[in-house]
């Protein structure tokens, strides 16, 4: 996409231009409300079109204090395997696990905020890799802040993506809105 | 409340909602943790 112009006074603005504006920087691709589901499928976000993503995880919360267990998808099929791998900023690397933990919620009232950034979700030569950063607090009781940075084991084209919460079958609150990054 | 599994299919627009199976839950549950960060 061509860079655009510095428009004068009285400029007529052209569908180029228009193009290059509505589809520059950090494109709108889904938005997702939880609603007090259990498990959320997002399928189809990955596409040829971007090949880095920002997942804006706004006021996540659920039923019982845990992480937030994020896992990709291939064409609607999770994959459960041992294929992940995340490091926090309070300890050693974990390896071999089925699923990363990106975010964290104590509790229904109390919200964690993060944006997941996903590199490369479909490349098979890289595999698939997530950043996180995000806070989580319960009420006056604790609170902390925490990076979490995870890849792929296995280089699979990945689509998509499952969130679950580490406290198992509980409902989860929150928003997920996708954005994809244009390459040029 | 029943646990629910929502779907997002981008391509297609369409959004799907589903009561899990007793046998999803059970997984759900089985990798459950009470696991709480903490500073090393």
């Amino acid at each position: 996409m061509a860079v655009l112009p510095t428009f004068t006074t009285g400029q007529v603005l052209t569908s180029a231009a228009a193009n290059s504006m509505a589809n520059s920087g950090w494109t709108y691709v889904t938005s997702v409300d939880f609603a007090g589901a259990t498990a959320v499928n997002v399928d189809g976000c990955f596409t040829s079109t971007y090949d880095t993503y920002q997942v804006v995880v706004n006021g996540y919360r659920a039923a019982s204090a845990g992480y937030l267990y994020v896992q990709t998808r291939a064409s609607a099929v999770t994959d459960t395997g041992t294929n992940y791998v995340y490091n926090e900023s309070f300890g050693s690397a974990n390896i071999n696990e089925t699923s990363w933990r990106l975010a964290y919620a104590y509790n229904t009232t109390d919200r964690t905020n993060t944006i997941i950034t996903i590199y490369n979700p479909l490349s098979t030569a890289t595999g698939t890799a997530a950043n996180s950063i995000y806070s989580a607090r319960n009420g006056t009781a604790a609170f902390f802040t925490n990076l979490t940075s995870g890849q792929k084991q296995t280089q699979t084209a990945d689509t998509g993506l499952r969130f679950t919460s580490s406290a198992g079958a509980v409902a989860m609150n929150g928003i997920v809105t996708i954005y994809g990054a244009r390459k040029s | 409340m029943t646990p629910t599994e929502l779907t997002v299919n981008v391509e297609t627009g369409e959004t799907t909602t589903r009561e899990l199976t007793p046998e999803e839950i059970a997984e759900l549950t089985a990798q459950a943790t009470d696991e709480t960060p903490s500073p090393a």
